[in-house]
């Protein structure tokens, strides 16, 4: 702080005055600076550990690209030290879930997939809310 | 039969004494609510992946509203494992939509305001 003004305010105030107020306060959103692109990747950073560890030559993204889509990404080296890939769009309706992948034929999740999937989405909220964004889930309301 | 008078000392005409001020304060919070809601940058990024999606994969769109009993070609959620599905109750896809909501929304709101070039 400027000390000219720090000798003026201890001059009218008094020594035992506290000047903490004048300090500024602490950056409270670090993420503030971040691209979107970047947000994204950080949730996928959370997204590709919620089905558990991932073998060395595999790589895993799952991640919300909007409000009714859903993106998982599986990466590999084959045995041939080649790189393979599948991505997997999942889209979201009041009607159901519809799985979209490479060559396949689309179709709508049902059971078991359509089961963990769910369970996926809310582990991903869940996590991605406290980890990327500070946020109670339950009312998405900052973290202190 | 009563008549009402105007009084022309306070009625102002729009656009008169300050409207134009007001419009500028409705277009700077459009802005906020347009960056604000899922429509901007992350539908930009939607239709780029979609497109890129349908760009590289062979799409076959003749049963897209056939629900299909069987997984044709394995199911990727279920080769990763879930043990621990059978615990809690299903999530209805309502509340799969609310939670990517609110992700949106938390990801707009981290962002810096962007300014149209």
């Amino acid at each position: 702080m400027n000390s000219i003004l720090k000798k003026a305010l201890t001059l009218l105030a008094g020594d035992d005055m506290s000047l903490d107020f004048l300090k500024l306060p602490i950056k409270a959103r670090p993420l503030k600076t971040l691209t979107e692109r970047e947000l994204l990747t950080l949730e996928s950073e959370v997204g590709g550990q919620l089905f558990g560890p991932v073998a060395d030559s595999h790589r895993r993204e799952f991640f919300c690209l909007d409000k009714q889509t859903w993106i998982w990404y599986e990466e590999w080296l084959d045995a041939k030290k080649k790189k393979q890939s599948t991505t997997v769009r999942y889209e979201v309706s009041p009607q159901g879930v519809l799985k979209v992948q490479e060559g396949l034929q689309y179709n709508y999740l049902e059971g078991e997939e359509l089961r963990n999937f769910g369970l996926s989405v809310r582990l991903y909220y869940e996590q991605v809310a406290r980890k990327v964004y500070r946020r109670d889930p339950a009312t998405g309301q900052k973290l202190l | 039969m009563n008549t009402t008078t105007i009084n022309h000392d306070t009625y102002q005409l729009p656009g008169s004494n300050g409207e134009l001020d007001r419009t500028h304060e409705y277009s700077e919070r459009d802005s906020e609510i347009s960056r604000s809601t899922p429509n901007t940058a992350v539908e930009r990024m939607t239709r780029d992946a979609i497109e890129a999606a349908e760009a590289a994969h062979t799409i076959d769109t003749s049963d897209i509203d056939q629900r299909r009993i069987e997984h044709v070609g394995g199911n990727v959620i279920e080769l990763a494992g879930r043990p621990t599905a059978h615990e809690f109750d299903p999530t209805s896809t309502v509340d799969m939509l609310t939670a990517g909501a609110y992700i949106i929304q938390f990801r707009a709101d981290e962002q810096p305001i962007q300014h149209a070039a």
